[in-house]
């Protein structure tokens, strides 16, 4: 009766300890990894006089890629202001205090740097964050020029530019979302929910960042193009509609083409960090 | 027999206790006579506070002086006239001229802003970027020059000396700052006043029951399809007039990042600009990109406010929403004649819509439901000086 006794209780003893000394490790390897990001503005596609006026976006559902392509969730650290684990703001559009052009995350298992060879998240915010309480909510999400409504969440992403006088506003969002009003939160899925995953392959965050490709955007717009909205009913233009498609997304079901992979707006820039 | 002396003994400690206890209870409450007392927004639940700053903060006291200073004509140098004599409550606390009228009759140029739910505001008066408080703003219609307004520039002490001698003063001062020495100065006087101001808000219309109190019937069919069309792309009101206060240029308790937005929304682009043509944010930034940009003001309160613009030029909600659905004003005639329309600093988001006959009168049966009634009568708010009936 003694001798089981005593070696169950080493038993646990020792997978107790195992336990603990696996935890405090991955606790003690697992170092944050800062990733940058930067806008690159000048095109040459387009000459003319390009104004950026605001560029932010949000973003959450951060994965780390090792070289063996096994994926590593890595949480975004609560950091506010301009994070918080459940979303993060960039904004590109000044320099400054009142800019951010980077995240912060903290990957769930132990991976050296030199392992990252690239990395996913999602552009936007997962639906229970998206349709929180506006007034409760802390920051990044109680910035008003990112937000909607109740109903329909906020802005995923706001890229507003001028081309010499005419003025361009890109706001990617939720929608299609139900309920009583603007007012009142949707309690199922929105229609088009406009989430798309930015996959970046061949990327390692201590040597590169991530750069956003205006450039690309611009060689959409010709050259007689009006002032132009894009601010929900995206397939109605094909402005509209080749910015929805840039991002991966289809402009008519609000859902991934392809897993978004065929998205060009996000790329890797070889410099450590923004220039 | 042993335990005796020991209860005895936890009874004098207990009896020793009581008269700490009860002296500290009168110490305490001999304190209170000259500690104000913190004050409490009256916010619907989970509402954001507004900012305090840290060298005012919110007493009862203050507020009581502050009301009693904001309706007092002593406070101007001429004794004509007081703060609620541009900023009247049954108005929301702004008034019906199209742009306010100082002491001494001088004209101003712009209009008498509502002062509901200022607390919020990021920056203050109709275009200034670096205005950021209340007690910043305030020396504005008390010192002002050009034009003369309340008149205080140089003759400050004349108008402390005469709150000096009023007994009610010497009391509301005392209490309102009980560790400062006994002659009234203009910062307490200030402050007072701010703290008064800072405490009108206003979250009790329909909307917010509606929106904020979850009550279902608050709003009508009218006003609930008229919240559709604001909230719309269509006519992108959403943008400038967005979150609970109606308006982007709100600040609040715990937001780290601010943006001060103003925009221009068209309604002036003279071909040969007058002499003293208000360019509003271009005024104090001299920067072209700011020229014509006024900052969005709540719509809480609308219907009491009017007339409406920082010119008060548009004199009913029906002008304001034809104005907008215009996308901006076509003068052909007029000292000011020019196609606002087509300014360079027009905002993005300014732009012509249709709206059909019905759809007006929703969104303005939904403007309406930002009327806070509760607001224009609350007795806290009133004249104190008057006797109450």
């Amino acid at each position: 009766m003694r001798k089981p006794y005593l070696i169950q209780l080493i038993r646990t003893l020792f997978v107790t300890s195992l336990l603990l000394a696996t935890s405090a490790c991955s606790k003690n390897t697992a170092q944050p990894i800062t990733i940058y990001f930067s806008a690159a503005e000048k095109s040459s596609a387009n000459p003319a006089s390009f104004t950026l006026r605001q560029f932010k976006f949000y973003l959450h559902n951060v994965f780390l890629i090792d070289k063996q392509g096994k994926f590593i969730p890595a949480r975004l650290n609560d950091s506010p202001p301009w994070q918080q684990s459940t979303g993060a703001l960039i904004k590109l559009d000044q320099q400054g205090e009142q800019s951010n052009s980077q995240i912060t995350v903290q990957p769930e298992t132990s991976v050296s740097p030199d392992e990252i060879a690239g990395i996913q998240f999602t552009l936007g915010l997962d639906f229970s964050t998206n349709h929180q309480n506006p007034l409760t909510a802390v920051s990044p999400f109680n910035v008003g020029s990112m937000y909607w409504s109740w109903q329909l969440g906020y802005k995923f992403m706001r890229l507003d530019f001028s081309l010499e006088d005419r003025h361009f506003n890109f706001h990617l969002g939720s929608t299609g979302c139900q309920s009583a009003s603007p007012m009142r939160p949707p309690t199922d899925h929105c229609e088009r929910p406009n989430l798309s995953t930015i996959q970046l392959l061949d990327f390692n965050p201590t040597t590169q960042h991530i750069q956003l490709d205006l450039s690309a955007l611009l060689k959409l717009i010709p050259a007689d193009t009006p002032n132009t909205h894009c601010t929900g009913n995206y397939q109605d233009n094909p402005v509209c509609a080749g910015f929805v498609t840039q991002l991966g997304l289809s402009a008519t079901t609000g859902q991934c083409i392809d897993q978004c992979q065929q998205q060009s707006f996000f790329n890797v820039n070889t410099a450590s960090a923004p220039q | 027999m042993s335990t005796l002396p020991a209860h005895h003994s936890s009874m004098t400690t207990y009896k020793y206790l009581y008269s700490v206890i009860a002296a500290l209870i009168c110490l305490v409450s001999a304190c209170s006579k000259h500690t104000p007392t913190e004050y409490v927004f009256h916010l619907p639940p989970d509402f954001p506070p507004p900012p305090v700053p840290v060298d005012n903060p919110m007493t009862l006291e203050k507020v009581s002086l502050g009301r009693h200073l904001f309706y007092d004509t002593r406070l101007s140098a001429n004794n004509t006239q007081s703060c609620s004599s541009c900023h009247l409550q049954a108005q929301a606390f702004s008034e019906s001229l199209a742009t306010g009228v100082g002491s001494t009759g001088e004209v101003l140029a712009r209009n008498s802003l509502s002062l509901t739910n200022v607390a919020y505001n990021e920056t203050f008066t109709w275009a200034h970027d670096s205005l950021t408080s209340i007690e910043a703003q305030i020396l504005i219609p008390l010192f002002n020059e050009a034009p003369i307004e309340m008149g205080l520039t140089g003759n400050e002490e004349a108008i402390l000396a005469r709150l000096q001698k009023d007994a009610t003063y010497q009391k509301l001062f005392a209490a309102a700052f009980p560790e400062q020495n006994k002659n009234i100065t203009l910062d307490q006087t200030v402050k007072a006043l701010a703290s008064f101001i800072r405490s009108l808000t206003s979250f009790n219309s329909p909307f917010d029951r509606y929106a904020y109190y979850g009550e279902d019937d608050a709003l009508t069919d009218s006003q609930l399809r008229g919240l559709g069309i604001f909230m719309s792309e269509k006519t992108e009101c959403r943008h400038c007039h967005g979150g609970f206060n109606f308006s982007q240029s709100t600040n609040q308790h715990g937001l780290a990042i601010t943006e001060r937005p103003f925009h221009n929304t068209g309604l002036y682009n003279p071909e040969v600009p007058p002499a003293n043509f208000d360019q509003g944010l271009y005024d104090i930034s001299l920067r072209e990109e700011d020229k014509g940009k006024f900052r969005a003001p709540t719509l809480r309160n609308l219907q009491y406010s009017a007339p409406y613009m920082h010119d008060g030029s548009l004199a009913t909600l029906v002008e304001v929403i034809d104005f907008y659905a215009q996308g901006g004003q076509n003068l052909s005639s007029g000292p000011l004649k020019g196609d606002g329309r087509a300014h360079p600093q027009k905002s993005d988001l300014i732009k012509a819509f249709p709206l059909s006959e019905e759809e007006k009168q929703d969104l303005i049966h939904f403007l309406h439901a930002l009327n806070d009634e509760s607001f224009i009568e609350n007795p806290l708010y009133s004249n104190p000086w008057k006797t109450q009936p």
